[in-house]
């Protein structure tokens, strides 16, 4: 009985080991069969600036007036202020939207957190000669505004919370980031960038019950800032350091900066009483935009340009 | 003076007001109210020019959560009598009509929601009867005495001034709301006011707005004024992203100025009349400060 235990428990370390290097052969074949990143410079016709030996992608609408620099959240590129941008130009406004890397088509050169997000914004602004901006950060991005807002209170004209609450959260320990080893960890990364499956899912849950129709074109927007080279080396560097963010009391400790929190109403990426608190923790008002879920700025552009002419005034 | 009183034909087939009509005698008029649901008390006040209609997507949301809601029109307004009287109209009367219903009733535990004119009365009567009222819901409407809420305001206060009898209820409802009205809703709004001489309490609002330091409703609204500065029960502040007669501006005054209070909330895409805009917003979030 105990010799068949024995028999069994080797031949299943046997398949088991078997399914490891037929895993890891075709891993390393996909690998080889796909291709890896290309230069930001192929995929994304620009404008871009260099800041600190970093090539920064941006996107930017209107010529003068008070600016405002919007920032995106995980893995949005500035494109996705494509509605908000115009609107805001129309309004007076010069404004920017800058990809911080490893999102959009900025140069992927770590390291990729809160600090050097907050010191690529300073960066920027100074390359760009923009002064006393409102910063305008989305989900993740939102961290970033409050980073700014902590650091250089008077440099800045406000700051626009937009469906992220800025707090700190989780992160996988750091042994995760040892287990994503070549060339299984690529092999998935170009799976999951390359389907148009996961990305259907993700986008209908970040836009809501109210999202545009998720057409090809749309697809490839989402898709191809993956393909930046550097990409898949950077979301590995990036995996055990969790939700970038801030406590509770960094938030208490906000002043003399003008903020306004907006959320999506029917956000569930980050949930509306999440945001809720995060408003009352930074003293702001919060403004609801009815219809919209996480992708706020894209469902509901004019709400969202009026909560930041609240702030930019 | 003559007093109207609108046939009940006019509100026979109203959309989304299916409520009951109740009575209220005050000061020999007729008072009109709704008393929809059981369960604590919400106080739904209306302001200029409005009436009861205008909470009608907002008491079913309450009610299906357990609440009791409990919805006047003012004297001059709704289903309520009409003097036809603009001079019948102050501050001090349409304060004393609610406070009198609410001691009729026996109104205890309740939250007050304000919006408008309603703000100026329901808020007064709050601080006068604490002992009535537990908490507050503060949309889009002022209590500053002394000056004039804005330009936008002013405008509109000529334009009332203007046109008297002949005054545009239903169009100036649609006016003040983001997304415009359906022709059925607007007709609702005006189903009150058939003649010239209903719209008396509506013509007197404007004036009833203390603009200067001198003028009748000024002491009275300042006494608000200074009761909500040591207000510390909760109050929420619920606003229209968009009000261009009421800013969001005033709705950061509330928050200052008053110790309980949380928010502002505003909501984008919604005017003035927010609960024309957003009907499911406003009830969820005074659901949600209920909770």
């Amino acid at each position: 009985m105990k010799a068949g235990l024995r028999r069994w428990g080797k031949r299943l370390g046997i398949a088991l080991l078997a399914l490891l290097a037929a895993l890891t052969l075709a891993s390393a074949g996909y690998d080889a069969a796909t291709s890896g990143g290309r230069p930001a410079r192929e995929l994304y016709a620009g404008p871009f600036v260099r800041v600190d030996g970093r090539l920064l992608a941006y996107s930017r609408w209107g010529t003068n007036g008070p600016p405002i620099l919007l920032l995106g959240g995980f893995i949005e590129p500035s494109d996705v202020w494509r509605k908000v941008g115009p609107l805001l130009a129309r309004a007076g406004h010069r404004v920017y939207a800058l990809d911080l890397p490893p999102f959009g088509y900025s140069e992927r050169k770590g390291p990729y957190d809160l600090a050097a997000w907050v010191d690529e914004v300073e960066g920027f602004e100074r390359a760009l000669g923009i002064t006393r901006p409102v910063v305008v950060g989305h989900s993740l991005g939102a961290a970033t505004a409050v980073g700014e807002a902590l650091r250089r209170p008077h440099a800045l004209s406000g700051i626009v919370l937009l469906d992220g609450d800025a707090l700190r959260a989780g992160g996988a320990p750091g042994w995760v980031g040892h287990l994503a080893l070549d060339p299984w960890f690529t092999a998935l990364y170009r799976l999951l960038t390359r389907s148009d499956l996961v990305f259907r899912k993700g986008l209908h849950q970040a836009y809501g019950p109210n999202g545009p129709p998720i057409t090809g074109a749309e697809l490839r927007r989402w898709q191809l800032p993956f393909r930046v080279a550097g990409t898949a080396q950077a979301f590995k560097e990036m995996l055990p350091n969790g939700i970038a963010g801030w406590t509770d009391a960094d938030l208490r400790r906000v002043h003399g900066v003008r903020v306004v929190v907006a959320w999506g109403a029917l956000d569930d990426v980050d949930s509306v009483a999440a945001g809720r608190r995060t408003a009352r923790l930074l003293r702001a008002p919060f403004v609801l935009l009815p219809r919209a879920g996480h992708l706020s700025m894209l469902v509901a552009p004019r709400g969202v340009a009026a909560a930041i002419e609240r702030v930019a005034g | 003076m003559e007093t109207v009183r609108a046939p009940d034909e006019a509100f026979a087939s109203l959309p989304d007001y299916p409520f009951e009509p109740h009575w209220f005698d005050h000061d020999g008029l007729r008072m009109h109210y709704l008393d929809e649901g059981a369960g604590d008390p919400v106080l739904l006040v209306h302001g200029e020019p409005t009436w009861s209609f205008l909470w009608r997507r907002i008491v079913p949301r309450l009610t299906a959560a357990g609440h009791r809601a409990v919805v006047p029109d003012h004297i001059g307004f709704g289903r309520s009598d009409k003097p036809d009287d603009v001079s019948w109209y102050t501050y001090d009367r349409h304060v004393t009509a609610l406070t009198a219903l609410a001691e009729a009733l026996d109104l205890r535990g309740l939250t007050v929601v304000v919006h408008d004119w309603g703000g100026p009365i329901g808020l007064r009567f709050a601080v006068e009867n604490e002992e009535r009222v537990e908490r507050l819901v503060i949309l889009d409407t002022g209590v500053a005495a002394g000056r004039a809420p804005s330009e936008t305001w002013l405008r509109f206060r000529d334009a009332v001034r203007n046109v008297g009898g002949g005054l545009d209820i239903g169009r100036l409802v649609a006016a003040g709301t983001a997304r415009g009205l359906a022709d059925e809703v607007r007709a609702a709004y005006d189903a009150p006011f058939p003649t010239p001489g209903s719209k008396a309490g509506a013509l007197a609002f404007p004036d009833l707005v203390p603009t200067e330091p001198e003028h009748p409703s000024a002491a009275a609204m300042t006494r608000v004024h200074e009761a909500l500065a040591s207000w510390h029960k909760p109050a929420l502040v619920v606003w229209g992203a968009d009000d261009a007669v009421l800013p969001p501006r005033f709705a950061d005054r509330f928050v200052e100025l008053i110790p309980g209070a949380t928010g502002p909330e505003l909501i984008a895409n919604a005017s003035h009349f927010l609960q024309e805009d957003a009907p499911d917003e406003v009830a969820a979030a005074i659901l949600r400060f209920l909770a």
